[in-house]
Formats: structure tokens, C-alpha cells, sequence
């Protein structure tokens, strides 16, 4: 899996890391079981500091996504048992709110949203 | 002589500066001259022409460089070459660095003119080749150090040379361990290639500092092996020196070599681009990145990124060196060329000459001796050695080790022998010696 991280972004750099292995688990890109990177691999690899790919595994861990082991360190856990956040659904509401206003139709919103799940099942 | 083996050690410099430069033309890891370019940049008619002017000026700086190398060589004196050397020793470094900058900078504007940017400020990590964090084990630095360590069974008065090459020997490891970045070697989305480009790094990174331990074993050999002649030693020591920057030379070709085939079909489609962190093509500048060591874009070597302070502080000091050659050479012929003073000054012994000083109270000496010769087999550990001053630590088969300060062109000389340690002075005159021989005895 390729991660992205953009510099000149205002998403913060944890955040930019955390959606990415979210979004990577979600489409198959990452494999329940799989091995993510060191906190140091990542960090020497990307040059962001050690703190903040550490911060991204721990909210990754919080929310449930990956577990940590001491011997195999970050794996990845699958989909999380917990139900879908408040958040989550506060956030899904702004962003249908903002495409509604941006002038798209129920249908084509919708017609969107299943060819994104779409491409996340290849 | 002193003045002709320095001559022969610099001259091919700016020859093997301008080889190095000009072998940057050649596309690796899509990049020419310190600038990516896409696979069409590299047969753009005017990328060409910007490379063909970029390497007569190159041969042009190798002219101007050899011409005044001509000119020292006839125009300096035999014993106050030092500084005018060292300056052009600093012009060598710098000056074939001119062209390159400027065509860098060039290059640059024509890549922006044509379109070929990519995206600024992104950085891709690709999770299924990151590099291994196994490294070689210390373990296996060990056996040259030992090999340094063994001529001080039998080689006691150069002890202190051996002990010093076998820890400089030891701290290879650390410097192999730690001044490379173990990052991924990503050209495109290739992942074969990065895997492949990374392992090939990695390996040769590890051989040059192995290689350059195993130097240090070979050259403690040479030194105990030659310990009882001085031709012989210097010979092989020069023919240490030669084999190790050859076998390092060829190290880093080789390494450009593999990198420019495996790179030949890359700048396609998507390709790493992060020209805008190096100033110049040359000096690695970004505040985004929190690691200090940085592996050379090409090559094998590494450098530092100066947007750390830690890198600001490590550059400033490698300019300091650069352009204090020049001041050390004055002070070195400075020191060499400046009186020795021998003399009895309030109830001590002192000899002092521009490299420096010895004070023994006339209290603890236990023996005083003139000698007309030097001893045989006279062989410096650490100090000074120039045809016209011998100063510091040196060692022979009679006396063993002993703190040296004179001029081997004049005797006699004053060997002083005090508790455990033993010293040996002279003059430019030799006017001296008997002097404070008499003046003591």
C-alpha cells in the first residue's frame, strides 16, 4: 500500500496517516492480521517525526483498527467490533449536507457513494 | 621530496572532481545534473545542450586548475608550499562545483518552462518495501581491530599508533550504523525497483565501511612490517592509500552505474520528484523532514538536511575545514620553518620549535648524552615529520619510544633519559647542544 502524506496540507499529518490505513483496511489494501510498519520505519521513511506516526497508531489502536503486540508490534485487526460513532454519522451528515448544496441530486449522491464502495472492493 | 609527494597526491583532484560531475549527466533515479526530469526530458534538445555546455565548462575549469598547479609548482618555494597548496586544494573543491550549480539552477527554470513539475510537498511511502532493520553485526568489524591490536605485542614504542588506528577502527561501525538513513530507495511506483535499488545501497554501504576498516588493519601492518625501513613503509603505505580510494572510486561507479541501468525505463508515468529540498542540486534544505542524515540522491554517500539545526552546525563546520586549508597550511609552514630554542631557563630544560614545546626539570633527569647521529630506524608514531623538523612521538630499536623536537638535517643531538620517559633534542644549528650538555654536566 502507497501512503500519501502532503506537507502543504492543512490535515494534520496523524490524521493524514490515520485516514489513509483506515481507508487502506476498509478497501483490502491492508489485510486483517497484516504487519503495518515500525513507528521508527515509518518515521525514517516519510521524515515526520516519531511522535506523530506514533500518535496516529494510538488513536488507530483506540478506535480499534489495529492491535499492538510487543513481538510482531502494529497489526492490523480487521473492522472494529464497536458500533459506528456519533461523529462518524455527524460527519456523514455535513459532508451529504455540503454535496446537497453544491447542487447534486439524492440519486447522483447515491450513484457516487456506490461507485466509491465500488472501487474499495477490487 | 616533501613538496613532490604532495604534488603527486593532489594533482589528479580536479581531474577526478570534474569525472565525478560530469558522470552526473547521466541519467539515475531520473535525475541529471541534480534535477528530475521526465523520460522525455532526457532527449529534449534543449536539456542536451544545456548538459554538452555544462561539461566544457567542467573541462574548462579542469584547464584553469592545471595551469595554476603548473604555476605553483615552479613558482613556490621548497619549504613554504603549504598554503599556496592548500588554496588550490580549496579551488579544486569548489570551483568544478561552479558550472554545475549554474546548469542546476538552469535546468531547473527549463523543467518549470516545460511542464515537467510534479506535485510539491508530498511525500510517498510504500508499505510493502520498506528496507530490512537488520544491520551487519559490530561483531564483524572485530577482526580488523584485532588485527590493528596485534603488532602491539611486538611492536611496543608505536604502540600508541596502533591502539589509536584500532579505535578509530571500532567507530567505523557506529559511523556505518549511523550515518545512513534506512529509507526505501523509491524511483516510481515500482516496487520492484525500489526493493532491488534499496538492497543494492544497503550492501554496498556496508562493503565500503568494512572495506574502509580493514584499510586501517592493512595499514597497521604495513607500518609494523616495514618498521625497519622507512622506503619499504612508506611504499606500501602509499600503495594502502591508492587500493582503498581506488577500491572506494570504483565502489561509488559501480553504485551510479546500477542505478542508471535500473533506472533507464523509469519517468513514465508518476516518479519521485523532490528537487525543490536541494539547493543547487547540491545542499539538502527541508523543514518537513525531521531527520538529519539524508542519503545522496546518487551515489552511495550521505549529507545532512541543514533545515535541522544539527545540519546548519555540521555544513558550517565542513566550510570552516574547507577554507581553513589554506590558514593551516600557513600555520604548518609556519610552524616547520620557525627556530628551535634549546636552553637551560630557571633550572629546566626547555626546547621549543613552532610545533612544539618540552620542559624537564634538571632534577629528574638520570642520564644525558650527545649524540653526533640520529638514531637508526627513527620512526614517527604521532607528530610532525618534515625534511626539516622532526616533532612529537616517535620511536627506534635503541631507545624505544621517545618525545622528539629537531631538525634532521643538523647534529648533534641531545638524547635525555628521565624516569620512564626519554627525549631527544636538537637545533637548526646544532649550536645548542653542547651547550646545555656542558652547562649540566
Amino acid at each position: 500500500m502507497i501512503l500519501t502524506f502532503d506537507f502543504s496540507s492543512d490535515v494534520p499529518l496523524y490524521l493524514q496517516l490515520r485516514n489513509q490505513i483506515v481507508i487502506g483496511i476498509a478497501e483490502g489494501k491492508l489485510a486483517p492480521g497484516e504487519k503495518l510498519p515500525t513507528i521508527r520505519a515509518l518515521a525514517d521513511e516519510s521524515g515526520i517525526n516519531m511522535m506523530t506516526v506514533s500518535k496516529a497508531y494510538q488513536i488507530l489502536k483506540q478506535e480499534g483498527y489495529i492491535v499492538t503486540d510487543r513481538r510482531k508490534g502494529a497489526v492490523v485487526a480487521g473492522a472494529p467490533a464497536s458500533r459506528i460513532s456519533e461523529e462518524t454519522l455527524r460527519e456523514l451528515r455535513l459532508k451529504i449536507s455540503e454535496l446537497r448544496l453544491a447542487g447534486m441530486k439524492k440519486e447522483e449522491i447515491l450513484a457516487m457513494i456506490e461507485k466509491i464502495y465500488a472501487e474499495g472492493n477490487k | 621530496m616533501a613538496k613532490m609527494i604532495l604534488w603527486l597526491s593532489v594533482i589528479w583532484l580536479p581531474f577526478l572532481m570534474v569525472y565525478m560531475n560530469i558522470n552526473e549527466t547521466k541519467a539515475k533515479k531520473n535525475i541529471i545534473l541534480g534535477v528530475t526530469l521526465p523520460q522525455e526530458g532526457r532527449e529534449d534538445p534543449d536539456v542536451l545542450k544545456e548538459v554538452e555546455s555544462f561539461k566544457k565548462n567542467e573541462w574548462l575549469s579542469v584547464a584553469v586548475l592545471t595551469v595554476l598547479a603548473a604555476i605553483l609548482w615552479f613558482f613556490t618555494d621548497e619549504h613554504a608550499y603549504m598554503t599556496p597548496w592548500m588554496l588550490w586544494i580549496v579551488l579544486c573543491i569548489v570551483v568544478p562545483y561552479v558550472p554545475y550549480v549554474l546548469s542546476n539552477n538552469r535546468l531547473k527554470k527549463l523543467k518549470a518552462e516545460k511542464g515537467w513539475i510534479q506535485e510539491k510537498h508530498v511525500v510517498r511511502v510504500d508499505t510493502a518495501v520498506l528496507p530490512p532493520e537488520n544491520w551487519f553485526s559490530p561483531w564483524l568489524f572485530a577482526a580488523p581491530v584485532l588485527v590493528c591490536l596485534v603488532p602491539v605485542l611486538f611492536d611496543k614504542p608505536m604502540a600508541v599508533m596502533y591502539v589509536i588506528s584500532a579505535v578509530i577502527c571500532a567507530t567505523l561501525w557506529f559511523g556505518y550504523r549511523y550515518l545512513y538513513r534506512n529509507k526505501a530507495e523509491m524511483v516510481d511506483s515500482n516496487a520492484e525497483l525500489t526493493a532491488v535499488l534499496t538492497r543494492v545501497r544497503r550492501y554496498n554501504w556496508g562493503k565500503m565501511w568494512l572495506l574502509t576498516s580493514w584499510f586501517m588493519a592493512a595499514f597497521c601492518l604495513v607500518a609494523w612490517i616495514s618498521g625497519r625501513n622507512a622506503l619499504i613503509g612508506i611504499i606500501l603505505g602509499i600503495a594502502v592509500t591508492v587500493l582503498l580510494c581506488w577500491l572506494a572510486f570504483r565502489l561509488e561507479m559501480r553504485m551510479r552505474h546500477v542505478q542508471e541501468k535500473l533506472t533507464e525505463q523509469s519517468g513514465t508515468d508518476w516518479y519521485v520528484d523532490d528537487d525543490d529540498h536541494w539547493l543547487g542540486g547540491l545542499l539538502y534544505y527541508n523543514p518537513d523532514d525531521s531527520r538529519l542524515i539524508i542519503n545522496n540522491r546518487v551515489g552511495l554517500n550521505s549529507t545532512v538536511n541543514m533545515a535541522r539545526p544539527a545540519g546548519k552546525f555540521f555544513i558550517g563546520l565542513f566550510l570552516l575545514m574547507i577554507l581553513g586549508l589554506p590558514l593551516l597550511g600557513g600555520f604548518l609552514d609556519g610552524g616547520i620553518a620557525k627556530e628551535i630554542t634549546l636552553a637551560v631557563e630557571d633550572d629546566r630544560i626547555v626546547c621549543t620549535s613552532g610545533m612544539g614545546s618540552y620542559k624537564i626539570d634538571l632534577d629528574d633527569i638520570q642520564e644525558m648524552k650527545v649524540l653526533e647521529e640520529l638514531p637508526t630506524n627513527l620512526r614517527r608514531s604521532f607528530g610532525t615529520g618534515t625534511e626539516t623538523l622532526l616533532q612529537g612521538r616517535f620511536a627506534c630499536d635503541e631507545y624505544g619510544s621517545m618525545e622528539v623536537n629537531l631538525d634532521p638535517r643538523q647534529g648533534p643531538y641531545l638524547l635525555i633519559t628521565t624516569e620512564g620517559k626519554t627525549y631527544l633534542f636538537g637545533t637548526r644549528d646544532g649550536s645548542a647542544v653542547n651547550e646545555v650538555y656542558d652547562m649540566y654536566h
